[in-house]
């Protein structure tokens, strides 16, 4: 038995759910994400564990690419999901929940990094776990050349290549203007480039 | 060589098929006459093809689910123990007494110091028994008494 606030009003439940909040999610067309985030704050966990269903893959590959350990890879995903979980009704909308959610992943990432001080790689990490089809050197040597970028680069390549966004998109996360995304990317490759020639065997 | 920086900059973009289509344009056309710039493309489209082929992983659906479940409720059961922070927020409370006990300081410093100063020795006190007559008794701060009594 609880009261509910959805949208500014208060509501009556008996099992924690807001019934009047969820028909109304039901019956109007919204984004996928939203529609998600509107029946959490109406009272239904389950919407929030869609949200971490459809995004846990994905913040999981770009934190593997930044930090290279899966025991760390852990407790960031946990800081992640549990700050997503405590400020989801603090979330505008101004921008799409995704973009919202990988500037969560990306603040937690550099600040391990931070603590860190200097990235240091366990090579078990770097073991690749690539599919049949593709070159298992060929997995290794991206890994192992993606690591030899700079952080600052990095996360700018990892949220173009890795996840496919856009420059724009990449500005709102790490909240720097077009240009900057685009001279990141730009300097992130050149230290690509040269660690995949080497790799090779070619001339950098 | 100016062109060549100029196509340089503009490459990653390009590769990214993020290019202004204008921008895109003048790249097709330098890259079909510069051997050097067409080397430079070609490992830039290696390089994003190797880093967008990496293998991404795929966590099982139930994974992180059900540990943020178990996490939130341990997080639900944490009650609230003694620690630094309760200590911060406690002594934040205490805040106003030493200010109030230095401003009371403050106040009564400034208080005596602004009296007229009377400075009385038992000196003066002997002498002003002596000049009335009385006898010369020990003289213990203002008070002045005859030892033996009577």
């Amino acid at each position: 038995m609880t009261w509910l606030k959805y949208r500014g009003q208060d509501f009556f439940s008996l099992d924690g759910i807001n019934k009047r909040a969820m028909r109304l999610i039901n019956e109007s067309p919204m984004d996928e994400d939203i529609r998600y985030i509107e029946r959490f704050l109406a009272g239904e966990h389950a919407g929030f564990e869609a949200l971490v269903k459809k995004y846990q893959s994905r913040v999981l590959n770009i934190v593997y690419s930044m930090i290279g350990r899966d025991r760390d890879c852990d407790d960031i995903m946990q800081d992640v999901f549990l700050k997503v979980y405590h400020h989801l009704r603090g979330f505008n909308r101004a921008s799409r929940f995704s973009t919202w959610l990988y500037r969560i992943v990306a603040n937690s990432v550099y600040d391990l990094l931070r603590r860190r001080k200097t990235l240091v790689l366990d090579n078990d990490a770097l073991e690749t776990r690539a599919s049949k089809d593709d070159d298992p050197q060929e997995a290794l040597l991206a890994k192992e050349a993606l690591n030899r970028v700079p952080s600052a680069y990095r996360m700018a390549i990892v949220l173009k290549d890795i996840e496919g966004l856009s420059y724009e998109e990449i500005s709102h996360v790490l909240r720097c203007r077009i240009g900057t995304v685009e001279s990141k990317i730009f300097r992130g490759r050149q230290y690509l480039r040269e660690a995949i020639l080497k790799g090779e065997g070619g001339v950098a | 060589m100016s062109e060549c920086l100029r196509i340089q900059r503009l490459l990653s973009r390009y590769v990214d098929q993020e290019a202004r289509e204008s921008d895109a344009a003048l790249v097709r056309t330098h890259l079909e006459g510069c051997s050097a710039c067409r080397k430079e493309w070609a490992e830039l489209a290696r390089v994003k093809e190797l880093i967008v082929k990496k293998e991404r992983k795929t966590l099982p659906e139930e994974l992180w689910p059900s540990r943020l479940r178990n996490a939130l409720i341990r997080e639900q059961n944490k009650a609230p123990d003694f620690s630094w922070d309760i200590l911060g927020q406690f002594s934040r409370r205490l805040i106003p007494i030493p200010i109030g006990v230095i401003l009371l300081s403050v106040g009564l410093l400034y208080w005596s110091v602004s009296q007229p100063m009377i400075r009385i020795s038992t000196e003066d006190i002997g002498r002003e028994s002596r000049d009335n007559g009385d006898s010369p008794g020990r003289d213990i701060g203002c008070l002045n008494f005859r030892e033996g009594g009577g």
